[in-house]
C-alpha cells in the first residue's frame, strides 16, 4: 500500500527548534519493507496546511497517517484529513500520537477520520495497516477507536513493545532533506515521575522501559558511519532517570571515540558530579532540567527532592564540567502564590549567562490537571483545543491567582530570563 | 609616583568616593579622604594606602606613559576589531522616504538633492566598486561583504526594481544582504526579501500604536507589527526590531515589551529587539543630547518595576554602554578603539556617485573618499584620514577621564564645539548614574544572599 506518515504543521510556528519525528520514523521502519512509506515533516520544514495537502495529493497514496502530538497541530490536522477525503474518499485516515490518544473520543466521532490509534502504536498501526492492505477486519485490533453504527468503539489498550531491542532502527532514510536534522536518539520509553502537567505518563501507561546499552551505541555507530554525526540528542523523557544506566552509555559513547557531542534532558535529583563529569567526558555539551520553581514550598508541593540552592549548585558543576545547563519554569503552579513566584524570579536571576525556559501551567490533555482540575483547584477557560499552548496566554486561574495575575508573571519572569541570559560572562 | 589620567570619582554615600579607573577597569569604594592621595600622588610618601592606591593603578610609576600605551592598545584593538569586520557597504538607494517622522533632521538635509535615487547602473558601478575596495582594505575579515540596503527609505514600491536588482547582484557576487526599512511597505516586499534569502531586516516602530502613529506619519503601526510577525514565521531572515525612545515615549515600552511577549517573538532566535534613545545628527538641537541622562535614568527605573522591558537590549547608549558591558560579564570592556563603523571597513555608496565613510555625511560635499560612477576613482589619504581617525586625535578627549569607556563620540561633532560639551555632560552623567546604580542593586542582592 503507498502509506503517507504526517508530521503536521503547526497552527502558529514560532519555535525554531528542529526535532527528528522519532514516532513516525519508527512506524516507517516496521512498514517499510512491506509497504511503500512517504514521510511528509511539515512541522519541521515550516510547510503551510495547503502545501502538506498538495504534496500528499500528488503522493496518491491509500492510507494517511497524521501524528497529531502538539495541540496546536489539532486544526491543521483535521483540515489536512478533511480535504484529502474530499479529493480522495477511499482514502483511510488514521492519527495517533500524544494529542490524539486523550481525545480520541472526540476524534473518533468525525465523520472524516477512520481510525484513532492510542498509546504507543508500534504494534497496533502496523497491524491495522496489514489489516487494511488485506480486506481484513479491523475491528478487533487493540488500541485503536472508531465510529461505528453510531457508537464509539474503543478497542482495549494495544500491548506496549516488550523488547524495545525488537525494533527496527528509525527509517531517517526516508526523511526530506534528512540533513537538515540534528540527530535524535529514543534511548527509553516512558518516565516514573508522575508530574501533575506532564501526560507521558499516561501516554506510555505508567511504564518505563530502557533499550540495551549495545542497541543504543549501534544506533549511534551506524549514524557515524553514515554520515560523520557532529551532534545528536537523548530524546527520552529522562536519561539521567537510572544514574547508573547514563554512566555506563556515556562511558560507552567516550570509547567510540567519536568526534561529536551531544545533548539530553537530565532530572535534578539523579545528577551528581560524578555523572556531571562522566556525561561531560562523553561529549555531553548541553542538558535540559525542568526546575519548575524557585520556591522550596512548591518543590515540596510538587515532590521535588530538591531546593532551588541544589538547583544553583547544579548549575555551578555543570559549567565546571563545561555543560550548558537550560532551566525551564512553570508559572501559575496550583500552589504557587505571590511570594512563591518572587522566589522564582530570584532563581532566574541567579543562573546566569544560561537559558531559563518560562511555561504557563496548561492543562494539556492527558495531564492529571486537565482531567482533575478541581483538585488542583484550577478552573479552566474555555477554549479552543489548538489554544493549549505553554507559551501563549494563561486559560486557568487558580486558588491563589487569577489569570492576570499569571500573565504578569510570566511576563516578568520571561524579562529576568533574557536579562540573566545576556549575563554570559559572569559565570 | 603619580596619578593615573583615568581616574574617575564618584560621588557615593557619606564619606565615601566611588573610584574608578577607567584605563585598568578598577571600581573601588575609598574613604573620601584617599582622594588627597590622588591629588597629591607626586609628593606622597610610601604606606598603605599608596600601596593600595598602587596595586589597583590608581597610582602609578613615573615613568609610565599612560598615553603612549594607551595608543599602541589602541592600535592593537583596532586592528583586532577590523580583522573581524567584514566590508560593509551601505547602499543609500535613495533619500526619499514615504514618512514624516516628527522628529526627523534628514528631510531639511536632503530636499535640495539633486540625484536622490541610485540607477540600475550606479547600483552596478557600486558592485564592481566593492571589489576593489575590498583588495584596499589590509584588516578585514574572512567573510564576504555584506550590502546594507538603506535610504531614506529604500522599500519604497516605485523602487521595488532597484531593491530587486539589488538583491540579485549580492545573490551573483555571493554577499551578504541587510535592510534598513521603516517597515511601511514590508508586506509588499516580504516576498522578494525572503526569495532572496535576505540575512537579516531592521524595523523601526517608536513604542506602542497610539505613539507610533502619532510621532511616526505616514505609518501603521498595526501593519508593520503583522509584517514582522509574518516574517518571523519563515524563520529565514534576522529580524530587528529597532525601537525609538525618548522621554515622550518612554512609558509605552511595557506595553510593547509585553504585546512581543504575548506575541511569543522572543522565543524566535531570528529575533532581537533594542532600544535607541533619539539623536539629532543634524546637531540643529542639542534638547535630545541634554534629555539622555534623564531617558537613561527613567528607562532603568522601569526596568526595575517592569522586567519585561529586559527584552529590548540597549546596546551601544553612550556612557551606559561600559556598564552594560560590565553588569553582563563582570568587567569594563575592553578600551573603545573605534570611534564608529568609519572605522571599521564600512563605506557608503550615495545617490551622487561619491563614495563616503558615513552614512550621515551622504546628504553632503563632505566626508568623499571617492567616486564609484561614472568612474571608479579613491582618494587614499582622505580615506586613511578618517579610517584611522582616533579618540586621541581629539583634543577634548586626550584629557578625559572617560576616554577609554567612551571612545570619543561622533566625528561630526568636531566642528559643533557647543554640542560636544553637551555630548560629553550626558555621557558623564549616564555613566556615574549608570555605574552607581548597578552597584547598589548589587549591594542590595549581596544583602538578600
Amino acid at each position: 500500500m503507498r502509506i503517507a506518515l504526517i508530521n503536521p504543521p503547526l497552527a502558529e510556528r514560532y519555535v525554531n527548534s528542529i526535532d527528528e519525528p522519532l514516532g513516525i520514523l519508527y512506524l516507517a521502519a516496521s512498514l517499510q519493507n512491506n509497504h511503500e512509506v512517504y514521510l511528509i515533516d511539515s512541522f519541521n520544514n515550516l510547510l503551510s496546511t495547503e502545501e502538506t495537502i498538495k504534496i500528499i495529493k500528488e503522493l496518491d497514496v491509500e492510507v494517511l497517517g497524521v501524528s497529531l502530538i502538539f495541540t496546536g497541530a489539532y486544526q491543521t490536522s483535521l483540515e489536512i484529513i478533511k480535504t484529502l477525503k474530499q479529493i480522495k474518499p477511499s482514502i483511510t485516515s488514521i492519527i495517533g500520537g500524544n494529542t490524539a490518544t486523550f481525545l480520541a473520543d472526540e476524534l473518533a466521532g468525525i465523520p472524516f477520520i477512520d481510525y484513532v490509534v492510542r498509546g504507543e502504536s508500534d504494534i497496533s498501526f502496523p497491524r491495522l495497516i496489514n489489516a487494511i492492505s488485506t480486506d481484513r477486519e479491523t475491528t478487533n485490533i487493540s488500541g485503536i477507536s472508531f465510529y461505528k453504527d453510531g457508537t464509539i468503539i474503543h478497542n482495549p489498550a494495544a500491548p506496549l513493545v516488550e523488547d524495545l531491542d525488537s525494533l527496527p532502527y528509525p527509517a531517517r532514510e526516508l526523511l526530506p532533506l534528512k540533513n537538515k536534522y540534528p540527530r535524535a536518539i529514543l534511548s527509553s520509553r516512558g518516565c516514573a515521575y508522575g508530574c501533575i502537567y506532564c501526560s507521558s505518563s499516561a501516554f506510555w501507561q505508567k511504564t518505563f522501559r530502557i533499550r540495551s546499552i549495545d542497541n543504543i551505541i549501534n544506533e549511534i555507530k551506524l549514524l557515524n558511519e553514515q554520515e560523520e554525526l557532529q551532534y545528536f540528542s537523548f530524546a527520552d523523557d529522562c536519561l539521567t532517570l537510572i544514574p547508573d544506566r547514563a554512566r555506563e552509555i556515556a562511558a560507552r559513547i567516550l570509547a567510540l571515540n567519536l568526534d561529536c557531542t551531544w545533548g539530553c534532558t537530565g532530572r535534578i535529583e539523579t545528577m551528581s558530579e560524578g555523572l556531571i563529569k562522566d556525561l561531560a567526558d562523553s561529549g555531553c555539551k548541553g542538558i535540559f532540567f525542568g526546575v519548575e520553581s524557585g520556591s522550596n514550598r512548591v518543590l515540596k508541593m510538587l515532590k521535588r527532592r530538591y531546593s532551588p540552592a541544589d538547583v544553583y549548585t547544579l548549575y555551578r558543576l555543570c559549567l565546571k564540567h563545561g555543560i550548558t545547563p537550560y532551566f525551564s519554569y512553570i508559572i501559575g503552579l496550583p500552589f504557587e502564590e505571590k511570594e512563591d513566584l518572587d522566589q522564582t524570579f530570584d532563581l532566574i536571576q541567579k543562573l546566569q549567562g544560561v537559558e531559563n525556559g518560562i511555561h504557563i501551567l496548561t492543562p494539556l490533555p492527558g495531564t492529571p490537571i486537565f482531567k482533575e482540575a478541581d483538585k488542583y483547584g484550577i478552573k479552566m477557560a474555555s477554549c479552543d483545543i489548538t489554544n493549549l499552548d505553554i507559551n501563549g496566554k494563561p486559560l486557568i486561574t487558580t486558588k491563589h491567582l487569577t489569570a492576570a495575575d499569571i500573565n504578569d508573571a510570566y511576563r516578568k519572569a520571561v524579562g529576568y530570563s533574557l536579562k540573566a541570559l545576556r549575563k554570559r560572562g559572569v559565570q | 609616583m603619580k596619578n593615573s589620567m583615568f581616574n574617575h570619582a564618584i560621588p557615593w554615600q557619606k564619606n565615601k568616593t566611588l573610584l574608578v579607573n577607567t584605563f585598568s577597569g578598577a571600581i573601588d569604594v575609598i574613604p573620601s579622604h584617599f582622594e588627597y592621595y590622588l591629588t597629591k600622588a607626586t609628593q606622597l610618601q610610601k604606606n598603605k594606602i599608596t600601596d593600595f592606591l598602587f596595586a589597583r593603578r590608581y597610582l602609578l610609576e613615573k615613568e609610565i606613559d599612560e598615553p603612549l600605551i594607551l595608543e599602541s592598545l589602541y592600535r592593537e584593538l583596532l586592528a583586532r576589531q577590523r580583522k573581524n569586520s567584514p566590508l560593509k557597504s551601505v547602499l543609500i538607494t535613495t533619500f526619499d522616504c514615504n514618512l514624516k517622522c516628527s522628529y526627523c533632521w534628514q528631510q531639511h538635509n536632503t530636499r535640495s538633492l539633486k540625484s536622490s535615487t541610485l540607477s540600475v547602473e550606479m547600483v552596478d558601478a557600486a558592485f564592481k566598486s566593492i571589489g576593489k575596495l575590498h583588495n584596499l582594505l589590509k584588516e578585514k575579515s574572512t567573510d564576504p561583504p555584506v550590502i546594507q540596503i538603506f535610504g531614506g527609505e529604500p522599500l519604497l514600491t516605485k523602487n521595488k526594481e532597484l531593491v530587486e536588482h539589488v538583491l540579485k547582484k549580492c545573490r551573483e557576487y555571493s554577499y551578504g544582504s541587510q535592510v534598513t526599512t521603516n517597515g511601511v511597505n514590508l508586506e509588499i516586499f516580504q516576498e522578494m526579501l525572503l526569495e532572496y534569502q535576505v540575512d537579516e531586516i531592521q524595523v523601526t516602530v517608536d513604542g506602542t500604536e497610539e505613539a507610533h502613529n502619532r510621532r511616526r506619519i505616514g505609518s501603521n503601526y498595526k501593519s508593520i507589527m503583522n509584517s514582522i510577525a509574518n516574517i518571523l514565521s519563515y524563520q529565514a531572515a534576522f529580524l530587528k526590531l529597532r525601537v525609538n525612545v525618548d522621554l515622550s515615549n518612554v512609558n509605552t515600552l511595557r506595553d510593547l515589551a509585553d504585546e512581543i511577549i504575548d506575541r511569543r517573538w522572543y522565543t524566535n532566535r531570528k529575533f532581537y529587539a533594542y532600544l535607541a534613545p533619539l539623536r539629532d545628527s543634524s546637531f540643529a538641537s542639542t534638547d535630545l543630547i541634554t534629555q539622555r541622562p534623564k531617558l537613561l535614568t527613567k528607562v532603568l527605573e522601569l526596568k526595575r518595576l517592569y522586567p519585561q522591558i529586559e527584552l529590548f537590549d540597549m546596546k551601544g547608549w553612550d556612557g551606559y554602554q561600559p556598564v552594560r558591558v560590565l553588569e553582563n560579564t563582570g568587567r569594563f570592556p575592553y578600551p573603545k578603539a573605534n570611534i564608529c563603523d568609519v572605522n571599521l571597513n564600512q563605506f557608503v555608496f550615495a545617490p551622487d556617485g561619491k563614495i563616503r565613510l558615513c552614512a550621515e555625511e551622504a546628504h553632503s560635499e563632505r566626508g568623499i573618499i571617492g567616486e564609484f560612477y561614472p568612474e571608479f576613482s579613491f582618494d587614499y589619504t582622505s580615506f586613511q584620514r578618517l579610517y584611522d581617525h582616533s579618540p586621541l586625535d581629539i583634543e577634548k578627549c586626550k584629557e578625559c577621564t572617560l576616554l577609554p569607556v567612551c571612545g570619543g563620540g561622533c566625528m561630526l561633532m568636531e566642528k559643533e564645539r557647543n554640542f560636544r560639551n553637551h555630548y560629553c555632560q550626558a555621557v558623564k552623567d549616564c555613566f556615574e548614574y549608570a555605574l552607581t546604580a548597578y552597584l547598589e542593586s548589587r549591594e542590595e542582592n549581596c544583602a538578600s544572599l
